[in-house]
């Protein structure tokens, strides 16, 4: 589903943020990837969404080079990518409710079942109820759920998700990544960039391991140890 | 692993592409509702200098009409040689009213103006000691309404050169200077709509300008979720023509408002000239074709803001 061959990304006027970075995601896997501050985690999950172009090698996601995707196709390839952020992008001044259906606007949804599945997102994320508020009134763990519930809404085949417990308890962050796991199981990609490592082991899933900019390890399901 | 990259359930184009103009056109009005001052600062501008021009024609369709009316009872005189005789005078009377630019020919014999001269005052006795009647025959050539100078003028001449005539009279440097003062006139109307029509323009693209700079963060997060150019930029156009359409409506009731101040002035005018004057209101016509203009030039200054200042929040 999503493949990387010999690929680096240097930013401009900045050493370099990914270096000959070379792996395969299947479709309907779900994988960590960690790493120290800097190593270049998000920069990985924003080539793959298309927020950035590598500057050599291939990003390849379901079959498709990306390089072939020009200006006019990455909001195309975007709606087919669910994104949470770990500033979560919330439109502040909208209702929970509107942040969550914006990907459904965009791709076409009809209002009442952008309305359904927005809540159906929402009580999935546990803020059933909430729908009305702004985001301005909820803590910052419920913001970041909110982000969460608006990357799922649309049911995405790719998921990616920087940073995305690390404004949760623990009790809640090992909630949300089950929940991860769960919409895997239901055929997406999942990709989480964390650095928490006591809840990677935890979740058993396959890990890439960044240093630098450089894939160090690459540990499959069955060797994470609990 | 030829799976397309495509969120589950994604509606067919057409249906996407009506959804999402429903949902642009809902935005654009909210955006306007947020920000009532501005709204109503850019619609009074816009709506001032969309005004501006309209009275320009209104006052230019009267000084038309004004001066049709100065031009009509200008007359072209064609006095007759005095061997002409009634039979001859009645033949070229027809021939000429079938000449381009001519809309009535009134035959006067000797006759009829004596009678005329003897009615003003004083001339009565003088005339009546003549022995004979020393008038020639008359044709009174009324010029199609709306001829030029240069085609009166044309006419003038033709007449002269025929055999019967003696005289010409006709009122040339009037109606030359009348037209050029018309065309003038309508010249400077021109240049000055063209300008006003350009700053509302103006007025409406620095309006975009200023929602699209408040709504960075908001652009953003559209790209991100898949928002193509044309989605993004559609409230901001639907906004330009909301903008454009209510300015419209504003310049039209300000000249609504100016005929009707102008309506009891107007009819005095108009008595004065023994109600020849008939100071035309505007019609339906292009109070209609000025809303659509506003829209259009609302559009265009959203166009142009966002063509500009969205280009800087393109996506790779
Ligand atoms: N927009 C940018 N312009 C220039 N350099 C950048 C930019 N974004 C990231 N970098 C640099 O690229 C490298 C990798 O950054 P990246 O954000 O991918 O790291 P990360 O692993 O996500 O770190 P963290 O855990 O702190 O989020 C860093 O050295 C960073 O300084
Ligand atoms: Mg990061």
């Amino acid at each position: 589903m999503i493949a990387f061959e010999q690929v680096s990304k240097r930013y401009a006027g900045g050493s370099a943020a990914l270096e000959n970075l070379s792996f395969r995601v299947a479709a309907g896997e779900m994988v960590f990837v960690t790493g120290h501050s800097g190593a270049g985690k998000s920069t990985l999950l924003k080539l793959v969404g298309l927020l950035e172009r590598p500057s050599g090698g291939a990003v390849t996601v379901a079959g498709r080079n990306l390089r072939q995707v020009r200006r006019r196709g990455v909001a195309a390839h975007r709606r087919g990518i669910g994104m949470v952020f770990q500033d979560h992008r919330l439109l502040m001044d909208r209702s929970v409710q509107a942040n969550v259906e914006l990907p459904l606007v965009v791709s076409g949804q009809a209002a009442a079942e952008r309305s359904r599945r927005a809540r159906a997102a929402l009580e999935k994320v546990g803020l059933g109820g909430m729908e009305q508020r702004l985001p301005t009134r909820l803590s910052a763990g419920e913001q970041q759920r909110v982000g969460i519930a608006r990357a799922i809404v649309a049911r995405p085949s790719v998921l990616l998700a920087d940073e995305p417990t690390g404004n949760l308890d623990p009790q809640l962050a090992v909630e949300i990544m089950q929940l991860f796991a769960d919409i895997q199981t239901l055929g997406a990609t999942v990709l989480v960039a964390s650095h928490d490592l006591f809840l990677i082991k935890r979740m058993r899933k396959r890990v890439l391991v960044l240093d630098h900019g450089r894939l160090v390890d690459d540990v499959p399901a069955s060797e994470v140890a609990a | 692993m030829n799976v397309p990259v495509r969120a589950a359930g994604t509606p067919r184009a057409p249906v996407r592409w009506w959804r999402a103009h429903r949902w642009a056109l809902a935005q654009s009005l909210l955006r306007l509702r947020e920000r009532p001052l501005g709204t109503l600062l850019t619609v009074a501008v816009m709506g001032l200098a969309l005004a501006l021009p309209l009275c320009f024609w209104l006052l230019r369709v009267n000084l038309d009409r004004f001066g049709q009316t100065l031009g009509e009872g200008q007359a072209v005189n064609v006095f007759l040689r005095p061997a002409a005789d009634a039979a001859q005078a009645g033949r070229l009377a027809r021939r000429v009213q079938a000449m381009a630019d001519v809309a009535a020919v009134r035959l006067k014999s000797p006759q009829q103006g004596l009678a005329e001269l003897g009615a003003l005052q004083g001339f009565g006795p003088a005339l009546a000691a003549l022995p004979d009647n020393p008038l020639p025959w008359v044709l009174v050539v009324e010029p199609r309404a709306g001829a030029s100078g240069a085609a009166v003028a044309a006419l003038a001449q033709r007449l002269r050169g025929e055999s019967l005539v003696a005289l010409v009279q006709d009122q040339g440097p009037f109606r030359a200077r009348l037209d050029a003062l018309r065309g003038f006139a309508a010249r400077v109307m021109q240049v000055l709509a063209a300008l006003l029509a350009l700053a509302a323009t103006m007025v409406v693209a620095a309006s975009v300008r200023n929602d699209i700079q408040q709504r960075v963060q908001e652009i953003e997060v559209l790209q991100l979720v898949g928002a193509g150019r044309a989605f993004v930029r559609r409230p901001y156009l639907y906004a330009g023509l909301w903008l454009g359409l209510l300015s419209g409506a504003v310049a039209v009731l300000l000249v609504l408002l100016l005929q009707a101040v102008l309506a009891a002035p107007a009819e005095r005018l108009n008595a004065a000239w023994g109600g020849r004057l008939g100071l035309a209101p505007l019609g339906i016509t292009p109070l209609l074709v000025l809303l659509a203009a506003a829209a259009m030039l609302g559009w265009l200054g959203a166009r142009l803001a966002s063509a500009r200042h969205l280009a800087a929040a393109e996506p790779v």
